[in-house]
């Protein structure tokens, strides 16, 4: 299976994502807190973009509007100039921080569960959810339950799970976020050289500095109260990456551009 | 490029974990072991202490009572037997379903808070009068098994299914799931550990609702009603043999669900393990 077979499933949707004047306020006991504020930014297809910010700034409440999977009060996100309402599974794929599997299915079998949602048969199922394990180079561990698995490899599994769907647009909630600092670089550098193949538009919320800068084509930094983007800061680097980027001047200055940049909200 | 994702980088320690399968046999013959020191017990105390046959039998003379009101015995069986999965049918259907409406639909919240104050009643006093309004028979014994039953299936089914972590929930939905696939591949197997062991702590007070309302006032027969007959003829020997069978009742009845609940929470950490009550 290559990333060109993926590519030709989706002729109609490359992926590129604008969001409008997007505001979204919690009701809490103590009154209206905005959670969101007016934020418009778009992303042109194929492209990685990271959020970053302190917390509370409102990033992965700005993903789960980018999922469907929260309303904003105000405001559109429009999918290949379409305006979205609700999950798009066809083009959008989520993984979240915990790795969501479910834990009385084997890794095949969550896998394959949005293949399972969709109706396609069991052949088919665990053919493709083979496939898609042995690309998180986890072929031997097919028939583990979530809990026989690292931290490392169940997000794995969660990453072949929503690669599994093919989407031209992948969110990603922190996805490393719970593992040690060893396996997050690692698991970053994995997820790039998958990317490479596949080139979709991956959202990507992190409150990693050197993660965003190193998988990113852009990293948005956000501030919290309200939450609102401050800066969009374009990362050239040169691809494909390597780890060892991290250690040079260009990518040490950006980084610490950004983190002068969160300091000083 | 493969190359990087063949070796699960920086991870070769897994957490050992046991797989599926038999407890060590050790744990088994201990059990055995205890079950037959207490039954060796029971048949040589009462004689070394000369404890009068009124209060404790010994194990033999029981089982031989057995031998001798066997056919009393079996033809009580099946009124019990008949009224415990007449009961239980009704309890674990309607209950589970009405345990999943409850806990799934936030509107129905205040239908849970109501059965939870209605647990508190001791549904007991309320046997009398079913029995008055249904008539003394079988029919009396079910809807007040029902009735005991019930609640707990309800309540610990809503519970199950609130706390089903809601990150599931999300992330099937945005996979596309509907709401019957939610409610199909995501809550109810998330749930079915905790309503296997609501129907365990049903299942257990249904036994006793059965048994108490035939030694109470059933004139249609059953366990209950032989206990209590046995004990107004001083017969302890029967009496005996009879807490016996309904024990092995009890027992069949909890074992089997606890397989049941094994199998559900196949995968996880929680091992849900309840007492049923007795």
């Amino acid at each position: 299976m290559s990333g060109n077979a993926a590519m030709e499933t989706k002729s109609t949707s490359v992926g590129t994502i604008e969001v409008s004047g997007v505001s979204h306020d919690y009701q809490t006991t103590k009154g209206k807190v905005a959670a969101l504020e007016d934020i418009s930014f778009s992303a042109p297809a194929g492209k990685f973009i990271s959020l970053v910010g302190p917390s509370g700034c409102g990033k992965s409440s700005l993903l789960m509007v980018l999922a469907g999977l929260m309303t904003p009060t105000r405001g559109q996100v429009r999918l290949d100039g379409r305006v979205t309402s609700g999950p798009q599974p066809d083009q959008v794929a989520v993984a979240f921080q915990d790795a969501c599997l479910l834990p009385w299915r084997s890794s095949l079998d969550n896998v394959s569960f949005p293949l399972e949602l969709r109706g396609v048969s069991r052949s088919e199922r665990e053919e493709q959810g083979r496939q898609a394990l042995a690309k998180v180079g986890l072929s031997g561990f097919a028939d583990r339950y979530p809990r026989e698995l690292s931290g490392g490899m169940r997000q794995r599994v969660a990453v072949a799970r929503a690669l599994i769907q093919r989407p031209s647009v992948l969110l990603m909630d922190e996805p490393f976020g719970a593992l040690d600092e060893q396996t997050r670089m690692d698991m970053g550098e994995e997820l790039l050289s998958l990317w490479d193949e596949i080139r979709n538009t991956v959202i990507f919320v992190t409150h990693n500095l050197t993660e965003a800068v190193y998988l990113s084509d852009e990293v948005i930094v956000m501030a919290a109260g309200p939450g609102r983007i401050i800066e969009r800061v374009t990362v050239d680097l040169p691809r494909p990456r390597a780890i060892e980027i991290t250690e040079t001047e260009e990518f040490l200055h950006l980084r610490n551009r950004i983190w002068r940049l969160i300091r000083s909200h | 490029m493969t190359a990087v994702l063949d070796s699960p980088a920086g991870e070769n320690t897994l957490p050992t974990v046991p797989r599926r399968g038999r407890r060590p046999s050790s744990v088994t013959a201990w059990r055995l072991g205890v079950v037959a020191i207490l039954l060796l017990c029971w048949e040589l105390l009462p004689r070394l202490l000369g404890i009068p046959s009124g209060f404790l039998v010994p194990l033999s003379e029981a089982l031989q009572a057995g031998g001798r009101e066997g056919d009393a015995v079996l033809a009580a069986l099946w009124p019990t037997v008949s009224a415990v999965l007449a009961a239980l049918t009704f309890t674990w259907v309607v209950g589970v379903v009405v345990g999943f409406l409850v806990g799934s639909m936030p509107g129905l919240r205040f239908v849970g808070t109501f059965f939870g104050i209605l647990y508190a009643v001791p549904f007991v006093i309320l046997y009398p009068l079913l029995s008055v309004w249904i008539g003394p028979g079988q029919l009396s014994k079910i809807a007040f098994a029902c009735l005991y039953g019930f609640i707990p299936v309800v309540l610990t089914a809503a519970a199950g299914v609130r706390g089903v972590d809601e990150n599931l929930y999300r992330s099937a939905r945005s996979m596309g799931a509907s709401r019957r696939q939610l409610m199909t591949k995501v809550l109810l197997p998330a749930s079915m550990p905790v309503i296997l062991s609501g129907l365990r702590l049903g299942g257990g007070l249904v036994l006793i609702a059965v048994i108490v309302a035939e030694m109470l006032a059933s004139t249609s027969g059953g366990m209950g009603t032989l206990i209590t007959a046995y004990r107004v003829q001083f017969d302890a020997a029967a009496v005996y043999f009879c807490i016996i069978v309904v024990l092995v009742l009890a027992l069949i009845m909890d074992q089997s669900l606890a397989a049941a609940e094994r199998w559900a929470a196949r995968g996880r950490s929680v091992t849900v393990n309840t007492v049923a009550p007795g």
